[in-house]
């Protein structure tokens, strides 16, 4: 499975676009990291345990939304967007979405399919 | 009345004024080594172009691949007061310019440290997301297509 967040796919055509697909998840902290990013508020500085927290969300939501990619049969997946929401204090979403396409590798001059209004 | 006594007394206020000046310190020796670190790397992946028009191509004959950089970061005690301080007069809030403009750079390099791995020397189509964590914190997501 290929996938982009541009218009196109380098060197492939799209042959044939199936649908809009997404995947999200939503996710909270652990008590113990919360509390030591609390602590990190103080003097500043990366929020490591947070930063693997939404790395992790968001693999995640890749995954659910390959999968359901590959359930219709795609070869990609073309501009994927992201997106991150509170939903609650202490929990968040992470969207993720694009358009399930069919491609083949073309051999063609790069950039072929490379057609924005089709 | 002796020290102890006085300094219990006030604990509130020893301890607000113990993380200010803590907040302070680490705060801004943390933003320094950033700071240093940052150019540093920069330097290092300065080969690796990044884009973000719609219809650029680079000029090269590969598959893609979907590159992520992101970094999550709190600001410290010391600059939010300050912030909430300066707040008060309507100006830029410079301590928080600051901060954004360090989180995106390490989201950038991040993510060019992704397309290195991948043997990428392009990244085109790149976006730019900024959310807030709570407390305070902020976190940068930079993605892009390498090739």
């Amino acid at each position: 499975m290929q996938l982009s967040n541009l218009e196109h796919l380098p060197n492939h055509t799209i042959t044939e676009r199936l649908d809009v697909v997404y995947g999200s998840t939503v996710r909270t902290k652990h008590v113990g990291k919360d509390f030591l990013a609390g602590l990190k508020n103080i003097v500043g500085g990366e929020l490591v345990a947070y930063t693997e927290l939404l790395e992790e969300a968001r693999q995640e939501a890749l995954g659910r939304m390959v999968a359901k990619a590959q359930a219709l049969g795609a070869d990609a997946v073309v501009g994927i967007r992201f997106s991150t929401s509170n939903v609650t204090t202490g929990a968040s979403e992470i969207f993720v979405y694009g358009t399930a396409v069919k491609a083949v590798k073309s051999h063609a001059s790069f950039g072929q399919s490379l057609t924005p209004f089709e | 009345m002796d020290i102890v006594d006085l300094i219990l007394r006030n604990l509130q206020i020893v301890i607000a004024v113990l993380l200010f000046v803590v907040g302070w310190y680490f705060g801004t020796m943390n933003e320094r080594r950033h700071l240093a670190r940052l150019a540093d790397e920069e330097r290092l992946f300065a080969h690796i172009s990044i884009s973000n028009e719609r219809f650029y191509v680079p000029a090269i004959q590969s598959d893609g691949a979907l590159v992520l950089g992101s970094v999550s970061i709190a600001q410290d005690g010391f600059k939010l007061i300050f912030a909430g301080f300066l707040s008060l007069f309507g100006k830029n809030l410079t301590v928080y310019e600051s901060l954004l403009e360090r989180a995106r750079r390490e989201a950038v390099l991040r993510m060019k440290r992704q397309a290195n791995e991948l043997g990428c020397i392009h990244i085109y189509g790149v976006r730019i997301e900024t959310s807030t964590v709570d407390g305070g914190g902020v976190e940068v997501l930079v993605y892009g297509t390498a090739v």
